[in-house]
């Protein structure tokens, strides 16, 4: 075998990678952090598979004792969530989740689960799960990213790796200062968002919630999760009501939201779903 | 034909270090211990579809849309007809069964359902645009499970079950020819889930229709790789399918020593594309199968892609160094940052 240069691989896998399946979107390290309810680092210290409440899916629950919160609720353990698992010799299998590993530790990316406060799921499924081990030689921690190519890559690009496994203190460090930079709403954003119902009732200026429809992906630093709660303020006109929408908070994080929406007295005003679009 | 890199016989160290010389990957299930592929009983599936469709799926804009169920019939087409160099590779029975009321998956219910609109009770995670979970037994049939009339058979080895298909709703899909922008395209997508349902995992190979990730708009692939029919052909197998493709082994080695789960890929040496991938083994032995007839080069790079150490089932803690250890640190297998052909 010899060596080539990189930029040979990357005209091979240029050719290669066309096309693609799809069933992920696959999310930057600012996309999980911007769409997760809680950042943890912990040890998986219990699983369990059981049927869900209808019986039509086993689940599997790995309780997370947590050492570390970079977002969310400082929770002493969680339980993260995940479809599939083993009972007997039934066993259900959904792709890309996570598998977790008898006390090894984990920094994990999560968002709330319907099943109750403390219950997660990873976010992008195996996206949002990060090993931690330690290099016997230097002691020091490290991450395995589930999905390479994202740590040091360029942007849109899957084909760099110029460090596989980065420190756990660099990881950090990079996660902190996501969440220390403001989330830039891109100008001509355009969002489906459905007004939350009995917003119109009142006088004079209305606050108005709406939460959006649907996922959007405007850019790899951004991710705007359904049901993300776009805030502003309604104003009674003439023959209908002008809403100036000011926030968008995504996941517990506040955007600047600059848009206007016009709505006529004639259209229906509860839980009415409209397009609204950054300024 | 193919040419043979490498004379060296690759002995298995057991089936789970099988597992990782295979391209495509398979879903397994524990039987006593040893990891078996889940297979469809006599290879003969049904699928029920739910015709319900949100207003995320737009089957009449663009260019030669189809309607949604037409795109499915044409995605579980596709698997059942693959061929290399014009002969067919499997023996897959597909039968389109009764539509179906149920919105929600159901493990146990023994029908396959396809359905668009989940309940608000199904959480899909962020960044997933649709998901398959195949449900696979061996020995007895619990007693608890729910099959109506089914005459459910006891079933070894691994038998699938039943398998459910849900999209996304909160998703954009089109099935114009291409995909609108914006939206996914829908046949690419539901490809990719019926080789799910049909007992296929995650493939490494980016042009590969169970690769994993993918984007809105143009290039989302609706045809089978080769790796993809290597796939089902080996769960389904047509008589004579070995006789059509080759195998490649070798070893991977790095400063002398055997480099465990390195990414093998056979790249065409004339069209540049990679055909089969695979991973070396614990002492770096590989053995790319189902080649089909060609000149290949042998791409060698660090484990990258939708592989991670630790997505393969019987190894504990992944590819940790003790293995009795989840905190110790992979092998030395991919510590290096080279790529080499």
């Amino acid at each position: 075998m010899r060596l080539r240069t990189l930029q040979f691989i990357f005209a091979v896998l240029i050719v290669v990678a066309p096309c693609r399946a799809t069933t992920f979107v696959h999310l930057s390290l600012t996309q999980l952090s911007r769409a997760s309810t809680a950042i943890v680092s912990g040890r998986a210290t219990k699983q369990e598979c059981r049927w869900n409440a209808d019986h039509s899916m086993i689940m599997t629950l790995t309780t997370i004792t947590v050492d570390q919160v970079e977002k969310g609720l400082r929770l002493k353990t969680l339980v993260v969530e995940q479809p599939g698992g083993v009972l007997g010799n039934l066993q259900m299998r959904t792709d890309g989740t996570a598998r977790f590993y008898p006390l090894a530790s984990y920094v994990l990316f999560l968002e709330s689960s319907h099943s109750g406060p403390g219950h997660f799921m990873p976010v992008g499924m195996m996206q949002g799960v990060f090993r931690i081990y330690r290099d016997a030689g230097t002691g020091i921690e490290h991450v395995i990213p589930p999905v390479q190519g994202e740590w040091g890559e360029a942007p849109g690009s899957h084909l760099t790796r110029v460090e596989m496994t980065p420190s756990l203190s660099q990881f950090e460090s990079r996660v902190r200062g996501i969440l220390a930079s403001p989330i830039e709403i891109p100008q001509g954003l355009a969002l489906r968002v459905a007004l939350a119902p009995g917003w119109n009732q009142g006088q004079g200026n209305l606050a108005v919630e709406a939460r959006t429809v649907g996922v959007a992906f405007p850019n790899p630093d951004l991710v705007i999760p359904a049901g993300s709660s776009l805030a502003g303020e309604a104003c009674r006109l003439k023959h209908g009501w002008r809403i100036r929408w000011t926030s968008l908070d995504i996941r517990g994080e506040k955007a600047k939201f600059a848009a206007v929406s016009h709505l006529a007295s004639g259209k229906p005003l509860k839980e009415a779903v409209l397009s609204v679009i950054a300024e | 034909m193919v040419r043979k890199i490498s004379a060296a016989v690759v002995i298995l160290t057991g089936l789970f270090a099988s597992l990782l010389l295979f391209a495509y990957t398979t879903f397994q299930q524990n039987v006593n211990g040893t990891a078996t592929p889940s297979r469809w009983p006599s290879a003969n599936v049904t699928w029920s579809l739910n015709p319900t469709t949100g207003t995320n799926v737009d089957d009449t804009s663009g260019t030669s849309p189809v309607p949604a169920a037409t795109v499915l019939a044409n995605a579980f087409s596709a698997w059942q007809g693959a061929q290399l160099n014009g002969q067919s590779v499997t023996t897959l029975n597909v039968t389109r069964g009764a539509d179906s009321s149920k919105t929600d998956p159901d493990g146990s219910d023994c029908t396959n359902l396809i359905t668009f609109v989940p309940s608000s009770s199904v959480q899909f995670a962020t960044g997933i645009i649709a998901t398959t979970t195949v449900t696979s037994v061996f020995g007895p049939v619990p007693s608890t499970y729910n099959c109506g009339s089914t005459p459910l058979q006891t079933a070894q080895p691994s038998q699938i079950i039943d398998a459910d298909i849900a999209f996304n709703p909160q998703y954009q899909f089109s099935t114009s020819t291409p995909s609108l922008p914006g939206h996914y395209d829908l046949e690419s997508v539901a490809i990719h889930e019926v080789g799910h349902l049909l007992g296929l995992e995650h493939d490494g190979i980016a042009h590969a229709a169970m690769y994993p990730f993918g984007d809105t708009g143009i290039g989302q692939t609706r045809t089978l790789s080769p790796d993809d029919v290597a796939g089902i052909a080996y769960l389904y197998p047509a008589a004579g399918f070995n006789s059509m493709t080759g195998n490649i082994s070798g070893q991977v080695s790095l400063n002398g020593d055997g480099v465990y789960a390195a990414h093998v890929v056979a790249v065409d040496k004339n069209s540049g594309a990679a055909v089969v991938d695979g991973l070396s083994g614990p002492n770096g032995d590989y053995t790319l199968q189902g080649v089909p007839p060609g000149t290949y080069q042998i791409l060698v790079e660090p484990l990258t892609g939708v592989y991670t150490l630790s997505d393969f089932s019987g190894w504990t803690c992944g590819y940790a160094t003790n293995p009795n250890d989840c905190s110790s640190a992979p092998q030395n297998a991919t510590n290096y940052a080279s790529v080499f052909y």
